[in-house]
């Protein structure tokens, strides 16, 4: 080998290899160095894989719970009278009350909103709506406010009851949805149907 | 300049080497020849070699200003929380199955928060815990807008910046698990209305939140999860930012008041060293918040469970969240209900009101460095001091405004007790963020050719004007 400024190299060399020439040597796209490469990623593949797979199994605990249905008794929910069937004695014309199913008061979204509408009207009044508010899922107020409507203390929303539970304030989407009551033989509550619609956030 | 000492010159007998000297025919007397000795390493140092650590970060210069504390606080505030929390962890239950407490079913969560608050140091460190986290939250805060109206985070400070509010969003969703896990009825509406807020997100609101909150909140699933989200995910995932963050504060070097411009020269930072005097200050400051948050925690209790009960049929009336998170609840507030769809994914209020408005208010913190434009004769310079807020006028502005309208948020959170209308609150919501951001930007910008011009980059000619009094007390050292 001749170097730039026209001496010979007589430098010793060793060659231990042939450098890797990866379009002449025959092996192309599957020579050492390529096998190798791709082994890595596959590994990184394999990896992140393994990572993936656990965090798709990730589960909830979606646990059964009852609905209300036709026929269920309606008792008591807070207070003096929790867990007490209510009569329709128990409610006096422009009072509200919020009750469960019977023995279903483990699922929060059973809650009722039992008003009894100081104008008496059809089925003495009485109307019941889900009491969970559809903006953002919280139980509306035990009391009605000083216009008679429902109110929701989270974010303000406020619902007719003597208009099917309109929205008349506030920021909720829909009105609460109703519940069909009646007044058994002996004057206790039940419903007769389910609720009308989805409860809560939709 | 004599209060100015570079500390590589400060002398101490017992650590000087002697220098490679001549070979000494003379004999030196034993007694003169003990300076020279080298000292003896000892056990630590011969196995870690701590003084070249020391060497190299106890000499880190820590400027004094009062605002620098700030973020020493928040960091503070997360050892307390930390600790604290350790021993919450020990006594509380994570799971809200029910159990027989006398005549009454409890949830276990709720039965072991009434076991804690029952034990006088167990109560009181509940309430620490509380505390701190308020503490932590303001903390944060302050330190941040520090920097925003300084203008500290521009080039080269961005990442650091970024960091920083990430680590505030986390904390923030710390602090809002944290609700969740004492049971009572409290605790169910808010995380109530979290879940409501996750579920609205378009298109995969449904999978997120039951993902996030274990199933249809409430469920047997849902405190496990929250649970291990509080105590382990969020903080390990501060701990790690906040390791981050200081790294970048280390390798970077403070940004400094504008004296310090007056007393150093370019690419000196001017303040106390961290061994001793500011570890003395940081352990002084921790010590005293310790101090505080017990006196708090001791004479003004916080969220006591019997004020709200265990979870029962109805709301509590009380459902207002803590004052960091008010902004956001009175937000929704503000929102009239709408609703429409886009592909089959529906975007209603409680999305907008609950993710997008304060997702927005976080994108402009987060971009902030890089949207603000102001003062762009030094926009690819190094900031390296704090720039007179009013030399930005459009950053006070905005920064200010957005505040102003954040307070008008917190107006709507007490709609009702102030007796405000929408319109009014609306109104209030366009006009004061409005005025505040005018009478601020134009005020700024009045008479700004009669101040003088602070360069808040090292680059320009500027001199150290000599016998100048450093301001505040100790030692001072430069440190490159």
């Amino acid at each position: 080998m001749v170097t730039t400024n026209g001496t010979r190299d007589i430098t010793p060399r060793v060659i231990l290899e042939p450098e890797p020439d990866e379009g002449s040597t025959g092996y192309g796209r599957f020579s050492r160095r390529n096998v190798l490469k791709m082994m890595i990623y596959a590994g990184w593949g394999a990896f992140a894989l393994a990572g993936a797979l656990p965090a798709l199994a990730i589960k909830t605990l979606q646990q059964q719970k009852q609905s209300v249905a036709a026929g269920d008794k309606l008792v008591g929910a807070v207070g003096a009278n929790a867990g007490q069937p209510i009569k329709l004695d128990d409610l006096k014309p422009g009072g509200v009350m919020q009750v469960f199913p019977a023995n279903k008061s483990d699922n929060q979204n059973n809650l009722i909103q039992l008003v009894r509408l100081p104008n008496g009207g059809a089925n003495n009044g009485l109307v019941a709506y889900s009491a969970i508010c559809t903006h953002l899922g919280c139980a509306v107020l035990g009391q009605l406010n000083a216009q008679g409507n429902i109110q929701c203390p989270c974010h303000g929303s406020i619902y007719n009851p003597a208009e099917g539970a309109k929205v008349v304030g506030g920021p909720a989407p829909r009105p609460l949805p109703s519940l069909p009551v009646q007044v058994g033989p002996d004057g206790m509550l039940s419903a007769s149907g389910a609720f009308s619609g989805p409860i809560g956030v939709q | 300049m004599q209060e100015i000492m570079r500390s590589g010159e400060q002398i101490v007998a017992a650590t000087v080497i002697a220098a490679p000297a001549q070979p000494q025919p003379t004999v030196v007397p034993p007694s003169q020849a003990t300076v020279r000795v080298r000292k003896p390493k000892s056990w630590l140092e011969e196995r870690l070699g701590l003084d070249d650590l020391m060497e190299k970060y106890g000499r880190k210069a820590f400027p004094v200003h009062t605002t620098f504390f700030l973020g020493e606080m928040s960091l503070f505030s997360f050892v307390i929380l930390v600790i604290t929390g350790i021993y919450l962890g020990l006594l509380y239950i994570p799971s809200n199955a029910e159990i027989a407490i006398g005549d009454q079913k409890l949830p276990q969560a709720y039965a072991s928060v009434q076991f804690i608050e029952s034990l006088p140091v167990a109560n009181i460190f509940r309430n620490v815990h509380h505390w701190s986290a308020h503490l932590m939250l303001a903390s944060i805060i302050l330190h941040s807008l520090r920097i925003l109206f300084f203008g500290t985070y521009r080039k080269p400070r961005e990442l650091n910046w970024v960091i920083g509010v990430v680590l505030f969003a986390l904390t923030l969703a710390a602090a809002f698990l944290g609700y969740s896990l004492p049971y009572d009825s409290f605790s169910l509406t808010a995380t109530g209305v979290g879940y409501g807020i996750a579920k609205s997100v378009p298109y995969i609101g449904n999978i997120a939140a039951d993902l996030t909150f274990g199933g249809t909140y409430p469920t047997l699933g849902s405190i496990p999860r929250l649970y291990t989200l509080h105590i382990f995910v969020i903080p390990l995932l501060l701990a790690g930012g906040i390791a981050a963050h200081m790294a970048i504060l280390v390798k970077q070097k403070h940004t400094q008041p504008g004296y310090a411009k007056r007393l150093a020269e370019p690419g000196k930072v001017l303040g106390v060293p961290l061994a001793p005097y500011q570890a003395i200050l940081g352990i002084q400051l921790l010590l005293l918040m310790f101090g505080t948050l017990f006196l708090l925690s001791a004479f003004i209790p916080v969220h006591p469970l019997s004020a709200y009960g265990p979870p029962g049929a109805g709301s509590s009336s009380d459902v207002k969240p803590d004052w960091y998170l008010l902004w956001v609840y009175g937000f929704l507030k503000m929102l009239p209900s709408f609703d429409f769809r886009i592909l089959g994914g529906q975007f209603n209020q409680e999305f907008v009101g609950g993710l997008v408005f304060p997702g927005a208010i976080f994108g402009l913190y987060t971009f902030a460095p890089w949207l603000d434009r102001t003062n762009r004769r030094v926009l690819n310079r190094y900031y390296e001091y704090l720039e007179p807020p009013r030399q930005g006028p459009l950053r006070m502005a905005v920064g200010l405004a957005v505040l102003a309208f954040i307070g008008v948020t917190f107006l709507a959170a007490y709609k009702e007790q102030l007796n405000l209308s929408l319109l009014e609150l609306w109104l209030l919501a366009i006009a004061v963020p409005g005025i505040v951001g005018a009478a601020v930007y134009f005020g700024a910008k009045s008479g700004a050719h009669n101040r003088t011009y602070f360069d808040p980059t090292g680059e320009d000619a500027h001199e150290v004007v000599p016998g100048t009094v450093v301001p505040a007390e100790p030692t001072y050292v430069l440190s490159d």
